[in-house]
């Protein structure tokens, strides 16, 4: 694979894995050092990128990897949903239902999910891969990945319900 | 759609069991604005995961940076030696320099032993070559007064002859008279 071909096919992958990285690590410039890092490595990859059956699943991949990677060796502060339960519960005084504060309140649920489910849920429902593509990716089969998927919604929707409700309250 | 009909897709779609089609209905659904309150909470989630589902890298030199990347592993690939290598390699070249200083000396001292040893020895040899002429030159001293006892010998002979001859001159002279050549030794 040329550059030219690299360019074509890999970039337009730069966005997902952005977005997949910063899910999983929480930090915008981390994610975009991993996707770097993920780009250089199927860069140094590219004579046998035509090998493999879908190049955008082993770039997620490898984003996913790298991320967990660097989670391992950064020891990164992966507050579980205990810790996060004052955050939910305890809104701000003057708390505003606008965009970036569903966005922030719904990625911060999901970044306190167990690796597996957080990777399900982005996958699917961020990114709309297919269960197939991401049974591919993670090596799980479909009905894991469903399981797995519904707990996942579930947890996300029971916080929001729990946050709406107390803003109710506090109204 | 209804909102019973989406009742049910919510409940499917929370088991993990909607299809792609599905949950494509499901957003838009939720984003047209136009939902009950207490479906508040699953519009907040549509609204929030399509919006990330929109968000772009932030980093605008993201490629420039790849493209300095990959043109340093170039670098890296014309001159393989690496600074770590380097320095493993100075280690590995003062051991073997240190090695050698070593094997020079030793060899130095190795030689000035042989060299004291072969002294040693040349003398030794000296000493027993002349130890061994002198043993000889005694010998033959101790030799030289067994050639006297040849020319004694020879005497002895002599004087036998003479006997014999003096014995066969008597029985010529005196024919009657018998005597062995033994008694009449003088």
């Amino acid at each position: 694979m040329d550059l030219q071909e690299f360019k074509n096919k890999v970039f337009p992958l730069k966005n997902r894995l952005c977005r997949l990285a910063k899910q999983i690590l929480g930090d915008e410039d981390d994610a975009c050092d991993v996707v770097q890092d993920a780009f250089v490595k199927l860069w140094d990859r590219r004579e046998k990128l035509d090998e493999y059956r879908s190049v955008e699943a082993l770039a997620v991949v490898m984003t996913r990897n790298l991320c967990l990677d660097r989670i391992k060796s950064k020891k990164h502060n992966t507050n579980r949903l205990d810790n996060l339960k004052d955050d939910v519960e305890e809104p701000s005084m003057e708390s505003q239902h606008d965009l970036a504060e569903i966005v922030g309140k719904i990625r911060q649920i999901i970044q306190t999910l167990p690796e597996q489910q957080k990777s399900i849920i982005h996958l699917r429902d961020i990114e709309g891969y297919e269960f197939n593509e991401i049974a591919s990716i993670l090596n799980m089969n479909e009905n894991s990945i469903r399981v797995n998927l519904s707990r996942a919604r579930k947890k996300v929707r029971e916080y929001l319900v729990k946050n709406k409700l107390y803003d109710l309250q506090r109204n | 759609m209804t909102f019973n009909e989406i009742d049910t897709l919510l409940e499917k779609f929370y088991e993990g069991l909607t299809s792609g089609e599905e949950e494509k209905q499901l957003r838009e659904f939720f984003l047209s604005g136009k939902y009950p309150d207490y479906m508040e909470a699953d519009a907040e989630y549509f609204l929030g995961v399509f919006t990330m589902s929109e968000n772009t890298c932030q980093d605008d030199d993201f490629e420039k940076k790849f493209f300095e990347r990959i043109s340093e592993k170039r670098i890296v690939k014309i001159h393989p030696v690496r600074p770590r290598f380097v320095f493993a390699f100075g280690i590995a070249a003062s051991i073997l320099i240190l090695i050698g200083l070593f094997l020079t000396f030793r060899y130095e001292k190795i030689r000035k032993q042989e060299l004291q040893t072969n002294a040693t020895l040349e003398m030794t040899y000296h000493k027993a070559e002349n130890a061994l002429l002198l043993v000889s030159y005694g010998l033959n001293t101790g030799l030289e007064p067994l050639s006297r006892l040849t020319v004694l010998n020879k005497g002895i002979d002599d004087m036998q002859r003479i006997f014999i001859f003096n014995k066969y001159q008597s029985l010529i002279s005196n024919p009657d008279g018998i005597s062995s050549p033994s008694t009449n030794n003088p």
